[in-house]
């Protein structure tokens, strides 16, 4: 069953071919990371009976290995020689375990497909090819973008996808990154810049925030002021607060601060 | 004598609904990698021992502490009302255009810069940021 929708792609191989190396990369698993749920959910409701946990691990392991990859190529060396196309098979085999049920309409076929396209944007990056590379990634775009319409999810994922590549374009362009610069999977964001789809699998709800805390240390010198000090911590909060906004989140708050404490100078007595 | 003063601010998201990454992917532009200790000023001048007479020793209380939290968070909330009144909703979730991200990550890199200039050390490395974060309560701590 063929599944791939060349008119409805997201982004184009010539699209794509602008970006540096690894952005590609990042790209293309960043798309497969975002609907990994779909063929997640599908497997643990008993949708995919005759897929087994091996074939499930060769998703994950795809889209885990291509965003690995964009993020530190230099420590994929090993994986990279022994190379990256049995994970790229492995998944495509998932994809096509999925595929022969006919009631899967396609739907983890293409979640699956998306990851194997991912880690083969991994494999033609490696070998610096750079045209595999954006054509892989293009391919993954639209395998995701396939996956997410059996939640209704499409223009989702669409707009979710174009903002990952419109980041990336803007960051290559204002930045200067070459084909070496590697990609974090922090640099993205949330999956779902405006909340996952309605009915989204539980398995791809990101995790919230609630009361979890992050802890910034501040090294400074020994004669700094505690006003200096104050001026710091406000100008840091401001400078947070709207990364944070623009981010897609509604900002921070300080849930305390430890100043450095320091003994007492000890008082003259006289004797 | 301890020559530094290590300044500890512990920030959460005012929404506990923001994805955790929001948070990760901001703080990771103020200091590098969530979880791992980075310098962020890689050409740090090594810390020379202060003569002691130029520390004038202090004890610093709690009030203080609160004071600064209480007075952050107020200036804060004041920019969250403003947004609001400039239209954008409590509850909505709004990812700025690209350029616009970009922007204030940029800002909030150059953050250990300024401070440097504000606090009046041109030389470089006098302010490192570390980043760790933790689960009140799941990790007792």
């Amino acid at each position: 069953m063929a599944h791939d929708d060349v008119a409805g792609r997201v982004a184009t191989e010539e699209e794509l071919l602008r970006l540096p190396r690894l952005a590609r990369v990042a790209f293309a698993a960043r798309c497969a990371e975002r609907v990994q749920a779909v063929y997640e959910a599908a497997f643990s409701e008993g949708a995919l009976p005759d897929v087994s946990t091996k074939h499930l691990n060769a998703v994950q392991k795809a889209v885990a290995l291509a965003r690995a990859f964009a993020n530190d190529p230099e420590n994929m060396k090993p994986v990279d020689q022994d190379g990256f196309m049995n994970f790229t098979e492995e998944a495509m085999s998932a994809a096509l375990h999925a595929d022969s049920l006919s009631h899967d309409q396609g739907t983890s076929y293409n979640a699956a497909a998306a990851a194997s396209r991912a880690v083969k944007a991994a494999d033609s990056a490696a070998f610096r090819h750079d045209y595999f590379t954006a054509q892989s990634a293009s391919e993954a775009s639209s395998a995701a973008a396939q996956a997410a319409s059996a939640y209704a999810a499409i223009d989702f994922a669409r707009t979710a996808m174009r903002c990952d590549l419109e980041l990336l374009k803007a960051a290559a362009s204002r930045e200067e990154w070459n084909d070496e610069r590697p990609v974090s999977p922090d640099f993205f964001g949330p999956l779902w810049p405006e909340g996952e789809p309605e009915g989204w699998p539980e398995e791809g709800r990101e995790v919230r925030a609630g009361d979890e805390v992050f802890s910034v240390t501040l090294d400074l010198p020994a004669d700094v002021s505690d006003d200096e000090i104050e001026n710091l911590v406000r100008e840091l909060s401001v400078r947070l607060d709207e990364s944070h906004v623009a981010e897609g989140g509604r900002g921070v708050v300080i849930d305390s601060i430890d100043l450095p404490r320091r003994a007492a100078m000890p008082m003259e007595v006289s004797p | 004598m301890s020559g530094r003063r290590k300044v500890v601010i512990n920030y959460r998201s005012q929404n506990g609904a923001d994805p955790k990454s929001i948070m990760r992917t901001a703080l990771r532009e103020a200091g590098g990698e969530s979880d791992v200790e980075i310098n962020i000023d890689d050409k740090a001048t090594p810390h020379v021992s202060s003569d002691t007479s130029l520390e004038t020793p202090q004890v610093m209380d709690e009030p203080r502490e609160t004071e600064i939290v209480a007075r952050t968070n107020e200036e804060l909330q004041q920019r969250r009302d403003a947004r609001r009144a400039a239209g954008r909703g409590v509850d909505e979730r709004r990812q700025a255009p690209a350029d616009e991200r970009l922007a204030k990550r940029s800002r909030l890199r150059g953050f250990s810069k300024w401070a440097a200039d504000a606090i009046g050390k041109s030389t470089v490395g006098v302010v490192f940021i570390t980043i760790r974060e933790w689960a009140k309560g799941t990790l007792g701590l």
